[in-house]
């Protein structure tokens, strides 16, 4: 029951957040420099045609009506149609989410793939050769900036190996897979490096912890030790850093998309934002607080099953 | 435990390397093999293509930038512009010398006055969809170009007053007082036929963007924004034979390097707009090679002439001496191109004024004119350039070094591409920056109404109105005569070289990274790709 109530009132603070981020987004990118009509118009045409186009689009208009058709708009999710695109702009953006979801999710794996074993390894060995290799490893893979990686990655995986495609999003299942293995890997290094070092941390904090001498002079396995109670533990504060790391990935997936070639709504975003697309911008970042809103809703609801202590 | 722990994850490891491995091989044949599956998709009659066995079905083309919309009446630049060429064509249309050649009207009479154009149109000429083109599409299509308020190309079809098709094949255009470029501004690319049909059949302008419909060589059948676009041969394309290859792909890699690579590992044959810098690396790059076709593209140093210091003319002329074009060409286009001293391209040949020369680099004149002006010891000033653009980044920081040779200390403030547009439309925006212009018509007057008409773009960005300039272009818009014209503009020519409210800084060239399969590559010299004669090797 406590459960219950506990997912409606953070549901209710959900929206509470999205409504607020919403009309926070309206105004704020009113205020930056640039005029959508002036930039779509480019650089050739006269004033006159674009002040036209500025009546067509609605764009002269007082900023509060403005204002109230966007927000009936919200309500309903609808919010217009994208001055760059010419099309309704939840169309453009559900089109575009999938890939960027898809391309976060290979990061992830390979990111956990990365640093649990390597973070593992070196809590439990700490200060011999494992640990200090891997530290250097994990310096090394954040100091990298990601769309060089990715370069790299490219001139040995596809120019010399011809082993995947350079770039660009191919059809089916596998082909998907294949196009987005070397941009995951690339985003996923430096999220991998840093999960590696938390959860080392983490190890070898609860390494000192009393409950695990106990276990020890209870004389269970070390194996048993190291699944059951030590593995649990240091997995609640990695958690965190990866939810956090995933709204990172989502928002900061336009450099490898760009590298890449990629459809994602990082490349979208960062389009929209020099053309001023106001429409678009609004959409995509009320997009991204629902997304970092629900992930951080389903992080408080695995928390509450991984450590019952975390009292709701 | 850890033993097996780290045997596990290398075994793992292992097995998905293997499983990849052997995913290989057909990583350069997926592209041919997709759009492959697109061709057997298509119905219609086939087209008469040449049935060569050594030649492929289908060429793929790497494009800079997105393409927004394709709808000719809306607001699009010169990337839509160039792939709307494939399916839009309109009466007349330019050659690589900037040449007005017919084509879907095959001959045309003008009046005396200069105010009735009368086309005789080719004959069965029809939409892809197999529906013929009517006068009525042609009407509709023209004051369409005229009067849609999304479009940012409306003043080219502005001076016409009315349109009429007496029948099929003859169209009588009207307009309100003689245009000296107007069949110039039928090659623009809002200038053409669309049908009036699909638009109502569509319902509504966003569909219409979405789903065009014309009569040229190639027909949309995929458009996936921000990835690519799909087209296969238009099989009612009115020349028969073409075009010579039945499929063509676009796909959109904005970052340079991408694009190049793709380039060399063969999932592109043709590289759009290669940097000047990548041109070492095209030639370089094996089985690859560098095209350079001429442009009308000029970049421009402008002045701000309602800002101190550059308000004195003799300020203005001065900064001219003291820049060195022939370093600015060679160090930033890498030698592709030449250095600019009238205010529009040499293509205009009878028009354009081959007696201008560069002023610079002459440091010494440029010291003695500013000492004339009042600043014997020189002045600091600031130049914003678009971020991000290597181009113009590395002009300014050439002006930087040849300026203070001069006395003149630049600072380079970078700023966003849309708080630049912004900027440059104040008249207390920024004081100095580099710009640049392309033409989409085969005349040099849209740059002049741009330069000299005030009201239309406070003549380029300067802030202070010359109405000599301005009376002399509208002379120069209603001149019928072709030498007349002529020596209007090279009047005009010399009075802005004077004024000098911006300096012509060189005329590029378009840089292509081409596929040594691929032959029968030509661009327009406003980067429009003719893609009918394109064949590609197996």
């Amino acid at each position: 029951m406590a459960r219950v109530r506990y997912i409606g009132k953070r549901m209710a603070q959900m929206l509470f957040v999205l409504v607020v981020v919403g009309i926070f987004i309206f105004f704020l990118v009113r205020l930056i420099p640039g005029d959508p009509a002036d930039i779509l118009m480019g650089e050739q045409a006269t004033e006159a045609d674009i002040q036209a186009y500025r009546v067509k689009m609605g764009l002269d208009q007082p900023l509060i009506i403005q204002f109230l058709k966007f927000a009936k708009g919200m309500l309903h999710l609808d919010f217009g149609t994208s001055l760059l695109y010419k099309v309704p702009c939840m169309e453009m953006v559900s089109e575009k989410i999938f890939v960027t979801i898809k391309l976060t999710a290979v990061s992830i794996l390979f990111s956990l793939l990365l640093s649990i074993p390597l973070g593992f390894l070196a809590g439990l060995h700490q200060d011999k050769p494992v640990d200090q290799i891997s530290r250097i490893v994990s310096l090394i893979a954040i100091s990298m900036p990601g769309f060089w990686v990715g370069l790299l990655l490219m001139v040995l995986f596809c120019v010399n190996l011809g082993w995947f495609p350079a770039g660009g999003m191919e059809e089916g299942f596998w082909g998907q897979l294949k196009s987005l293995i070397l941009p995951g890997l690339a985003q996923a290094l430096m999220t991998a490096a840093l999960l590696m070092r938390n959860l080392r941390n983490s190890v070898i904090e609860i390494n000192t912890k009393d409950y695990i001498d106990f276990a020890k002079s209870k004389g269970l396995s070390q194996r048993r030790i190291q699944c059951a109670y030590i593995m649990k533990n240091s997995l609640v504060s990695t958690i965190t850093l990866l939810s956090t790391r995933i709204a990172f990935m989502l928002g900061g997936s336009v450099v490898i998309e760009s590298v890449f070639s990629l459809p994602g709504i990082g490349k979208l975003t960062a389009d929209a934002i020099f053309s001023r697309d106001y429409p678009m911008i609004q959409c995509l970042v009320f997009m991204f607080a629902l997304i970092v809103v629900v992930i951080n809703f389903v992080n408080d609801i695995i928390y509450s099953f991984i450590d019952p202590r975390i009292t709701l | 435990m850890k033993k097996d722990k780290l045997r596990m994850l290398t075994s793992l490891v292992l097995c998905i390397g293997l499983a990849l491995s052997g995913c290989s091989g057909s990583a350069s044949g997926t592209t041919t093999t997709t759009a492959g599956a697109a061709t057997e998709a298509q119905t219609g009659e086939p087209a008469e293509t040449a049935a060569d066995a050594a030649y492929a079905d289908t060429f793929v083309v790497g494009l800079q930038d997105d393409v927004n919309c394709l709808d000719p009446d809306q607001s699009i630049g010169a990337t839509e512009g160039s792939v709307m060429a494939h399916i839009y064509e309109g009466l007349v249309r330019e050659d690589a010398d900037c040449n007005i050649i017919p084509l879907l009207a095959e001959s045309w009479e003008i009046s005396d006055d200069g105010l009735t154009y009368t086309f005789h149109l080719k004959e069965g000429v029809k939409f892809s969809d197999g529906t013929d083109v009517t006068g009525e599409d042609w009407i509709w299509s023209l004051e369409r170009a005229r009067d849609n308020e999304s479009s940012n190309s409306r003043s080219v079809a502005e001076p016409i007053a009315s349109v009429e098709a007496p029948d099929d094949t003859t169209l009588v255009i009207t307009l309100k007082e003689p245009c000296a470029s107007f069949m110039a501004n039928l090659c623009k690319w809002n200038m053409v036929v669309k049908s009036k049909a699909h638009f109502e059949e569509v319902g509504s302008e966003e569909a219409f963007s979405r789903s065009p419909l014309g009569t040229g060589p190639y027909m949309l059948t995929d458009w996936k924004q921000g990835e690519s676009l799909s087209f296969t041969a238009n099989p009612y394309y009115h020349e028969a034979g073409y075009p010579l290859t039945q499929n063509m792909v676009y796909k959109i890699i904005s970052d340079d390097n991408t694009r190049l690579l793709q380039l060399q590992s063969g999932d592109i044959d043709i590289m759009v707009s290669a940097p000047a810098s990548m041109a070492e690396s095209i030639e370089a790059a094996a089985g690859v090679s560098l095209q350079a076709f001429p442009s009308t593209q000029i970049r421009y140093l402008t002045f701000n002439c309602s800002q101190k210091p550059l308000d004195n003319q003799l300020v203005r002329q001065a900064l001219d001496y003291a820049t060195d074009k022939q370093e600015i060409l060679d160090v930033v286009a890498n030698g592709y191109g030449t250095i600019a001293n009238a205010y529009f391209n040499n293509m205009y040949t009878d028009f354009h004024d081959d007696t201008l020369t560069a002023r610079g680099a002459d440091y010494e004149k440029a010291k003695e004119l500013l000492a004339e002006a009042g600043y014997p010891d020189g002045f600091d000033i600031t130049m914003n350039v678009y971020a991000g653009n290597s181009v113009y980044e590395d002009i300014a920081t050439c002006l930087q070094s040849e300026w203070a040779n001069a006395g003149v200390n630049v600072t380079i403030e970078p700023l966003e591409s849309a708080t630049m547009k912004a900027a440059i439309k104040q008249p207390d925006g920024y004081v100095v920056t580099v710009l640049q212009w392309t033409d989409s018509t085969p005349d040099p007057n849209d740059l002049s109404a741009f330069e000299c008409v005030y009201e239309d773009a406070n003549q380029y960005n300067s802030f202070v109105y010359n109405h000599e300039l301005e009376d002399l272009y509208y002379e120069t818009a209603t001149e019928m005569d072709r030498e007349k014209r002529a020596e209007l503009f090279k009047e005009l020519q010399q009075e802005v070289y004077e004024w000098c409210n911006f300096v012509p800084l060189f005329q590029g060239e378009f840089i292509y990274g081409v596929s040594d399969k691929i032959s029968g590559l030509s661009v327009t010299p406003f980067n429009k790709m003719d893609a009918k004669n394109i064949q590609k090797m197996e």
